[in-house]
């Protein structure tokens, strides 16, 4: 029993960190971002096992993490509210050619992630060759360009 | 700074801009930062344990016995408990200090320093029996333990002459 909750525990308790960090902690677009990633895992670990080493106690706690994945998903694909409380929102950050400065500063993205993304995905070389921006809900960028 | 750019947008791209729930989301993730701020704080000063605020002593200096201990520990995590015990408390060239037994079960003894000669159960608490070799105005006993229960512990600490201190731990999970 204790496996079981504690598991839940520690996914909650990420869920809710990452969900109050903002969106870029995922994006991992960095080697630190990722360094960061492996850190945060060697650090639950030990939550998660605690000094339980069996066979048994791994399959349980994988199982209570894919049930409260699915749970979760579940209940956001029947609720919109749970599915933006859980998944957030994508964030437009360039409209039309417009670079919306204020909604990238409180998503503490710059025009350099933007430009970043734009190379990568669409092969572009200037901003003013973006006609949309978006910052999806898993904290990477999706570039529109002009026709 | 232009705040019409936090206002909603109508758009071509097939894409609800609901920008009532990001003002709501970066209000919470404010609150968030201010209260893991303060959070972090407390970690620093030592409210989540081993910190100026979790060392604590019960007992004057002259009393025949003196605890020092942590106010706040975590599970599975080692806490320290030194008893300093006044020589007036030695009869002949054996010490004696006790512990409540309700206590010492929600921990797990690692170690205790200098190793007693005996332990016993008596009345609701384990007594521990100490040699002297050599006389001295006090003596440190070290107790290295490792709590097994989270929540609050209350623990009871005397010697031969009976109960003398009362103290309270805040074991996190």
């Amino acid at each position: 029993m204790v496996s079981v909750l504690r598991a839940a525990a520690v996914y909650g308790a990420l869920l809710v960190f990452f969900r109050l960090s903002g969106k870029r902690t995922l994006a991992q677009v960095t080697t630190f971002d990722l360094i960061l990633t492996l850190i945060i895992s060697e650090s639950i670990q030990q939550a998660l096992v605690g000094e339980n080493g069996s066979f048994t106690n791994a399959l349980l706690i994988i199982l209570t993490l894919v049930s409260v994945e699915v749970g979760l998903s579940w209940l956001s694909a029947r609720s919109e509210k749970i599915d933006k409380a859980v998944n957030g929102v994508p964030l437009l950050l360039v409209d039309n050619g417009e670079v919306l400065h204020e909604r990238m500063k409180k998503v503490r993205v710059t025009e350099d992630d933007i430009l970043s993304s734009a190379r990568r995905l669409q092969g572009l070389e200037r901003i003013d060759q973006i006609k949309y921006a978006v910052m999806e809900t898993d904290g990477s960028i999706s570039v529109i360009p002009h026709n | 700074m232009d705040r019409k750019e936090l206002l909603p947008r109508t758009i071509d791209l097939q894409l609800e801009d609901d920008m009532q729930y990001h003002r709501r989301a970066w209000q919470i993730q404010s609150i968030a930062r201010v209260a893991a701020a303060v959070i972090l704080l407390a970690a620093l000063i030592g409210l989540w344990g081993q910190g100026p605020l979790s060392k604590a002593t019960e007992g004057e200096a002259g009393d025949p016995l003196r605890l020092e201990y942590d106010r706040f520990g975590q599970f599975r995590t080692n806490t320290t408990l030194k008893l300093k015990v006044d020589d007036a408390a030695r009869t002949d060239d054996k010490l004696q200090v006790w512990l409540s037994r309700d206590y010492m079960e929600r921990y797990q003894v690692q170690e205790i320093s200098p190793e007693p000669d005996r332990v016993a159960v008596d009345n609701g608490h384990l007594v521990y029996t100490l040699s002297v070799a050599e006389p001295s105005d006090t003596y440190d006993i070290v107790f290295q333990l490792v709590p097994t229960r989270f929540g609050l512990a209350r623990g009871d600490a005397g010697t031969s002459e009976g109960k003398l201190l009362s103290f309270t731990q805040l074991i996190y999970p």
